[in-house]
């Protein structure tokens, strides 16, 4: 028996990142996972973890397993990963049926890289470390304008100088002295040059 | 006349160049030198550039009698806490605060 039909139901959890939709708590089908999640626990499956990230979410989030049923009756299964996002969950799947899944919209990204799934310590670190960087960026650019405005003030030390002389960087016949200062200091090695 | 302010060991200096127009180069008497953009071509393998912005601060003054009265300052640098020899006419690279 052909398996055609499956296509174009399989064809939105394709491409990378694709696999995850997200089932909001305001949704219908919220009431199906919660009904699912609650079989595991009776089951003896542990639950809490990933009930009390959801909730900090308002949003369920699962993993796109198989398409079964017929043409006429389709669902879509999903895998609901209760213990972290990258193992595999073969015992715990819901199905839904193909028309309501339809609607499910896609995650976007791994749990894993929108730190879904980070305690709420973690976070705050993660937090605490983009407000520093952030910081930090904020006080180099404003550094490099304070630099660019700031008046050309000369230093020299006292009495080195006659402070009759205009001053200028360097130009380019200060190569040769500059080969000499080298040499006086033993800086080069004299054949090389 | 141009600004001017005296600064002595301690004082701190900002590069006010544009970055990578400048270099500390360590030469092969293992000591580290400022090098400017127009004496790029004095540069060893081993050598950065410097970033405008970049902190120093002044951590010797010496004048030299046996090279004309010549007056060499060591900066050391905030980056990674190295000294090098600048020589004075070299310090306008850098301003005072």
């Amino acid at each position: 028996m052909s398996s055609k039909w499956k296509l174009k139901y399989v064809a939105k959890y394709k491409g990378r990142g694709n696999c995850w939709i997200k089932i909001p708590f305001s949704s219908p089908a919220s009431k199906v996972v919660k009904k699912k999640l609650l079989s595991f626990k009776e089951k003896g499956f542990d639950i809490e973890n990933y009930v009390s990230l959801c909730n900090r979410k308002e949003f369920y989030w699962l993993r796109y397993h198989k398409i079964i049923g017929n043409e006429d009756n389709p669902f879509v299964v999903y895998e609901i990963r209760i213990n972290g996002s990258k193992v595999d969950h073969k015992a715990n799947l819901i199905s839904i049926p193909a028309k309501i899944s339809e609607k499910f919209e896609l995650l976007g990204n791994t749990p894993h890289k929108l730190n879904l799934e980070l305690s709420d310590q973690e976070l705050l670190l993660i937090q605490k470390k983009k407000e520093v960087e952030v910081k930090k960026e904020e006080t180099n650019s404003v550094k490099e304008e304070v630099i660019e405005s700031l008046p050309n003030l000369m230093s020299y030390p006292e009495g080195c100088v006659s402070p009759m002389v205009n001053f200028r960087l360097p130009g380019r016949s200060d190569r040769v002295l500059f080969e000499d200062f080298l040499l006086t200091e033993g800086a080069l090695v004299e054949d090389v040059i | 006349m141009s600004n001017m302010k005296e600064v002595r060991v301690g004082s701190s200096l900002w590069f006010c160049k544009k970055s990578d127009t400048a270099f500390v180069s360590k030469m092969k008497n293992g000591k580290s030198y400022f090098v400017s953009g127009t004496n790029k071509d004095f540069l060893s393998d081993d050598y950065s550039s410097i970033k405008n912005g970049e902190y120093f601060f002044i951590t010797s003054i010496k004048t030299l009698r046996d090279q004309n009265y010549a007056t060499l300052i060591t900066l050391s640098r905030e980056k990674d806490k190295k000294q090098f020899v600048i020589r004075w006419k070299d310090l306008f690279h850098f301003c005072t605060k």
